[in-house]
Order: structure tokens, then sequence, then C-alpha cells
């Protein structure tokens, strides 16, 4: 064989082996899909497009949604502002809030300079302020105060016994929300003034407290409004927990 | 024997040179560099038995190498615009005269080395 064979034979050798090696540099694990011809990418374009027609469609859906959701969440808004208020009203018919107004003061103290009924030793002052107490709640009281304590529905005036070492037949310990409360004591009620002091003296109360050596003042506040303070005490269910359903 | 180690040793060289490039093909060239090697492969066996059969000669060897192979690339590329699978023409094609190429240089070689056949 000629030598100009011999190196033809030997240059296409070399082509046919890079040829070869070449393919061994083929990225056969492409990240994006190939298209191997014509028919393929306009099959992949039909696809993309009807994806495209699914893909509007799904956009549509999700923004009427979105709509729907925005048109909620306004009238979300408005009910939130609806159930402040309301909370807002429960929070004042419950005694929660801080009361002012035109009302009245009643103020019980020991008298000694008043008659006693002869062998009296021992009243129970806790049914006598729950005399005032429902007295004034007849005549139309807002709100209740004693000595401070805001009396609310669930509120409680109870008697212990023997633990005062005051003067007179008023010898307990009167306990209003469950807090002690000494004499004298200071009714404050929020009402009409003159509904609140003709009840009273229709129930003759100012009478009843000085048989038993007790003064009984009130004190009108008409244009100088009086101001009761809010309830602090524990509320119903606040230290109890949900059994589970 | 030179005729086989020649060729031998430059195939071996191209290999290594084509796996030593720095290079990442991808996919979509897979097929025509398939077609462009099976081109090859049936020009290097046509010009083996050429050279047995006394006639080879390189002009037409080198001509016929690169004109088959650049063409059967051209057709895979052809056919893959036109949505037309060329490439199975070209494989066709290749893979007949491969057959009878090597069908040729088997007998050629037979004859060569005087083995006897049975009939």
């Amino acid at each position: 064989m000629k030598p100009v064979s011999l190196r033809a034979l030997f240059g296409v050798s070399v082509t046919l082996g890079i040829l070869l090696g070449l393919e061994f540099h083929i990225d056969r694990t492409p990240s994006v899909q190939a298209y191997t011809s014509y028919l393929s990418q306009s099959e992949a374009l039909n696809a993309a497009l009807a994806r495209t027609a699914v893909l509007t469609a799904a956009l549509a859906a999700d923004d009427a949604q979105l709509r729907a959701l925005e048109e909620v969440s306004v009238h979300a808004k408005v009910g939130l502002v609806d159930l402040r208020q309301e909370l807002a009203k429960l929070r004042k018919q419950a005694g929660m809030t801080t009361v002012a107004g035109p009302g009245v003061r009643i103020s019980i103290a020991f008298d000694p300079k008043l008659p006693i009924i002869p062998g009296l030793s021992y009243v129970d002052e806790a049914t006598q302020l729950q005399i005032v107490v429902n007295a004034l709640q007849a005549g139309g009281a807002q709100a209740i105060a004693i000595n401070g304590q805001r009396l609310v529905t669930t509120s409680s005036i109870r008697s212990v016994h023997g633990l005062s070492a005051n003067a007179g037949p008023f010898s307990g310990v009167v306990q209003v929300n469950g807090q002690p409360v000494l004499a004298p004591y200071e009714i404050e009620a929020v009402g009409s003034p003159g509904r609140l002091v003709t009840i009273l003296t229709a129930e003759a109360l100012g009478q009843q407290f000085n048989i038993l050596e007790q003064s009984f003042t009130v004190s009108q506040f008409r244009k100088t409004p009086i101001t009761l303070p809010a309830y602090s005490g524990p509320l119903p269910g606040q230290y109890s927990t949900e059994v589970g359903i | 024997m030179r005729m086989v180690i020649i060729p031998l040793i430059g195939l071996l060289f191209g290999l290594a040179v084509g796996m030593a490039v720095n290079i990442r093909l991808p996919i979509q060239y897979a097929a025509y560099l398939s077609v462009a090697i099976l081109a090859a492969l049936d020009t290097v066996f046509g010009g083996i038995k050429s050279g047995l059969q006394h006639e080879f000669d390189h002009r037409v060897f080198l001509t016929g190498f690169f004109s088959n192979t650049l063409l059967a690339a051209a057709l895979a590329f052809i056919g893959s615009l036109l949505g037309i699978d060329l490439t199975l023409a070209a494989v066709v094609a290749f893979g007949v005269r491969i057959f009878n190429n090597v069908a040729t240089i088997r007998h050629l070689f037979l004859q060569r080395r005087k083995i006897p056949s049975h009939q």
C-alpha cells in the first residue's frame, strides 16, 4: 500500500476516533426538554398553548376567589367593628367600665348619739346593705358601688361574723365581691337622684338605720357627676377550663 | 500488517483526543453524530474491502469518508427540520453497506487464508 494511502487511512481513523470520543461527551441528562424534530417542537408548543388556556382559566378562578375573599374581608372588618361595639356595650352593662353621672351617695356610720333598740347586740350588716342596694336598684340605679366595690350581677354581699372590733351592733365584717369592706359605709349609685331619694324615703331606710345607732345620710349629685369605678374582680368562668367534648 | 496497525493506532489516538477534549454536546446533536459515525464506519469498511481487493484509492477513500459523513449528518438535520426521521434512511442505507462490506471482507480474508470450505 502506498504511503499516501496509509496516511489517508490514518487520518480517517483519527477522525473516526474523535467522532467516537465525542459521543461520550453528549449530555444525555438535559435539564430542559430536548426537541429533536420540528414536529416535537410543534407538539410541545401546542401542549404549552393548551396548558396556557388551562392556567388562564385557573388564574381567572383564583382572581374570582381573591375578590370573594376581599369582599368577605370587608364584611369581616364591618363585623369586627360591630363586635367591638357589642363588646363595649356588654362591658358597660356588665360593670366592667367606669360610670359617671348624676346619682346619690349614702353614708352609713356608727353614731352613738342615736337611740338603739334596747337589748339589740347584733345586726347583720350585709342584710342591711342588701336592703339599701335592692331599694336603689328598684329606684332605677344604673350602677352601684359600696366603698369603691362595684356591684355587678355576680357580686355578693356577705357578713363575716366576729372579726370586727367596731362599736355598736354592726360588729361583723362585710365582704363585697369577696373583699372586706369596713364601716363607715358609702353606697354610691348612678341614676336619677330624685327617684333614688324618693324610694329611699318611701322605704324609710333612714329611720331603720337610725334605730340601729347608725346615721344614714343621702347626698345628691345632680349637676356634678358622681363617678363609680369599674368592676375589677374575677369574672364567671375566669378560672374554669373547657372540658374536652 | 501495517494496514491494520496504522488505522488501529489512529483510531486509538483519535479516541483519546475525542475523550480528552473538554466539550459538552447537547442531546440534540446525538442523532447527527451517531449517523456521521455510521457513515464513517461504512467508509472505513469500504476502504478495507478495496484494500484487500487491491483497488484502494486514497482520493476515493478520503472524499467518500468526508462526503458520506457530512451528507449523513446533513440528512439527519434536514429530516429534523422537515419533521421526517431521515436518520432511519441513513441508518438503513449505511447499515446494509456495512454488512455487505464486512461480508466481502470476510470472504476475501477466507480466500486469502485458503481456509477450505465444507463443500
